[in-house]
């Protein structure tokens, strides 16, 4: 009779998830299921409103990356408009989503991924954590996390009204520009970003790289999969957060397709499976070819470690750098090790921080020229930019009042589901073993499968728990149902 | 500019039902208090964001939705270390508000204290909606005089310490007795 183990609620995730490991009867791992209760929603409550008012609804999706559906948002609504906002506006928005990854990736690093490696990723969970974090590495460095995620926040404040929750961006550009004041204070902590991104990266080199043990868990096989990789790219095939085009590298690294975000239809298609109620998001051309990776799966990844094997390189000099540095340590490109998330995810701090200080820098950035009137009627759009947790989509139809008439979100953890699913499932099977016990330790080391994506659930179901009824069965293999969960169904 | 000594924060999304109460207290104690040295803020933020919401204040009072069972519109007045069961102190992206607050201070950060909750008892805080319901519309008057009662009495302990020369937080606001006046 097949046993299971639960981890429920799983930790440093936001929104809720449950693992669900089941074994066989030797004790070996027969499958696992990293299931999403949740329901999505907020769609639907966007729709009726104003168009215009959509980049200021759609960031209360989540607390963690309101500035990401701002700009996704902001871009679809300018182009349901047909209208393309100036230089500066662009500059403006991008100057404000470089200083929020700058803060973003430094939390998701410092609070969610350096506990397992700085602490030790089977330490006492009362000490595996930010404090254990800080114990480690000193209270100077924690003093500098404190103060840089202010700094990066004071300038999300200056340029979009507020630290969080921005409200500046609207259909062809924004509502308030940047004063010669304002932009010397931008400058200032633009570069002390800079400085603490490379502190960020030392730590990690001594931290990991430094560490065989570490090493080897990163480049071993129990968290690696060959997948198709997605990421906007500039021009010059460089990564960027705000602009340019979706571009998908095979497994090998070959590109295997460069679109438009409007044409991100023509290439993504998703996959509902009975057991969650979370889609899974697959290459259209590719296929659907169930939970396994490949390059005949569909299943492709995104976020740091995708949008760099999916570039050619970063646009900014210190960036580059490191890039190659990863992939030469890692063994050329594409790197398929999942744990790699986590330097790619530093690289790229360190290019957002870069790109503050050009910006800040940019002679047009003080200009007053902020905004491009719309004068079309507003009838569809789609809006995309790089969220820290991957690509995001914003597609929008409009009435001929301007009124939303359909809204349709794909956001970067719904695209990385299926890949999610696969780390989890691989790790549980590489890592517990029959006839010795699975403990807490252990399993943590099953959850950092999925923690190197930087997970945000409650985001990617727009989560309306109550709203109707749920009910959700898993079932084995076989079919045999294991668990019925439900909420509002007697 | 010298920030004030107390500020008091309410909590919630303003698009989801009575989640928005704290908004709503808020939205009236800055009105209450328009002449007062105190800072009234909103945001819908847990962890180290909220944590950035009070550094640099002698005291705080926040204001948020809870569901925990009582009838809609019950309010507590309660100290950080019982309000650990309200959701957006509990949980932000894998640090909770109490977390927060000790990397703060572990890091030399000056942290308000006390940090006193008002938790209001909410009917509904998941439905999709702007408007309270109307047990909980009742008490939004109530409670921001409650509040504004309090920040009033708070800064102005904050300032009596503060002219006797008293450097310690807990002894402006009357947590501790001041017990070493400069």
């Amino acid at each position: 009779m097949s046993k299971r183990i639960s981890i429920d609620p799983i930790t440093r995730l936001e929104g809720h998830g449950k693992i669900q490991i089941f074994l066989d009867d030797d004790g070996s791992v027969g499958d696992a299921y990293f299931q999403i209760p949740e329901l999505r929603g907020f769609e639907r409550f966007c729709e009726g409103r104003p168009i215009e008012e959509l980049p200021r609804l759609t960031q209360r999706i989540c607390g963690v990356c309101p500035e990401a559906h701002h700009m996704a948002s902001a871009k679809a609504a300018d182009a349901t408009f047909q209208v393309d906002p100036p230089p500066t506006a662009k500059k403006l928005r991008e100057l404000l989503y470089s200083a929020f990854f700058v803060a973003d990736h430094a939390t998701h690093f410092y609070i969610l991924a350096a506990p397992d490696f700085v602490v030790g990723p089977k330490a006492d969970p009362a000490q595996r954590n930010i404090l254990g974090v800080i114990g480690a590495v000193g209270v100077e460095m924690g003093k500098q996390i404190i103060k840089m995620r202010a700094d990066a926040y004071e300038v999300l404040a200056i340029l979009g009204g507020k630290a969080v929750h921005p409200a500046c961006a609207l259909p062809g550009g924004q509502s308030k520009g940047l004063s010669e004041e304002e932009r010397q204070r931008v400058e200032a902590i633009s570069r002390q970003s800079v400085e603490f991104a490379k502190v960020s990266l030392q730590v990690f080199s001594n931290v990991v790289l430094g560490n065989k043990d570490y090493l080897d868990l990163v480049t071993g096989d129990v968290y690696r999969h060959e997948t198709y990789y997605m990421g906007l790219v500039d021009d010059n095939n460089n990564v960027n957060f705000y602009d340019g085009k979706l571009r998908v590298v095979d497994p090998t690294g070959n590109e295997f397709a460069k679109f438009e975000a409007a044409q991100y239809l023509d290439h993504v298609q998703e996959h509902v499976e009975p057991w969650t109620y979370l889609k899974f998001p697959y290459l259209k051309n590719v296929g659907w070819q169930g939970l396994v990776d490949g390059v005949g799966s569909g299943i492709f990844r995104v976020a740091p470690l995708a949008r760099l094997n999916a570039a050619d390189g970063m646009a900014t000099p210190l960036a580059q750098q490191e890039y190659e540095r990863m992939y030469e340590t890692l063994g050329g490109k594409p790197v398929h090790a999942t744990l790699a998330m986590h330097w790619a995810r530093l690289i790229e701090m360190l290019y957002a921080a870069e790109r503050m200080v050009e910006l800040a820098t940019d002679p047009e950035i003080t200009s007053d020229n902020i905004r491009t009137i719309p004068t079309q009627t507003p009838t569809e759009g789609v809006g995309v930019v790089e969220a820290p947790r991957g690509t995001l989509f914003h597609h929008y139809w409009a009435d001929e009042n301007g009124l939303a008439n359909k809204v349709n979100l794909i956001v970067g953890t719904c695209n990385n589901y299926g890949a999610i699913c696969l780390s989890v499932k691989k790790a549980a099977q590489s890592l517990i073993r029959p006839g010795q016990p699975a403990d807490e330790g252990l399993l943590n080391m099953v959850e950092m499968a999925f923690r190197a994506y930087d997970p945000c659930f409650g985001c990617a179901t727009h989560a309306l728990p109550g709203q109707m009824p749920l009910l959700i069965e898993i079932c084995e293999a076989d079919g045999k149902l294991v668990q019925r969960l439900s909420r509002g169904v007697e | 500019m010298n920030r004030p000594p107390v500020v008091i924060v309410g909590l919630g999304s303003p698009i989801l039902s009575d989640d928005a109460v704290g908004l709503h207290v808020a939205d009236r104690v800055r009105q209450l208090l328009a002449r007062e040295p105190v800072d009234v803020r909103q945001a819908a933020v847990g962890g180290l964001g909220l944590l950035e919401e009070i550094a640099g204040y002698e005291a705080a009072l926040l204001v948020d939705a809870s569901l925990a069972g009582l009838p809609p519109g019950t309010t507590r007045r309660l100290h950080l270390a019982e309000a650990r069961h309200l959701q957006r102190l509990s949980y932000q992206h894998g640090i909770s508000f109490e977390e927060a607050i000790n990397v703060g201070r572990q890091c030399g950060m000056r942290v308000a204290d006390p940090i006193i909750i008002y938790a209001i008892e909410v009917a509904d805080a998941y439905t999709f909606s702007e408007e309270l319901t109307p047990p909980v519309e009742a008490v939004v008057e109530g409670v921001a005089i409650r509040v504004a009662s309090e920040a009033r009495h708070l800064a102005t302990q904050c300032r009596k310490a503060e002219g006797a020369g008293c450097l310690s937080a807990h002894a402006r606001v009357g947590t501790n007795p001041c017990t070493n006046p400069a």
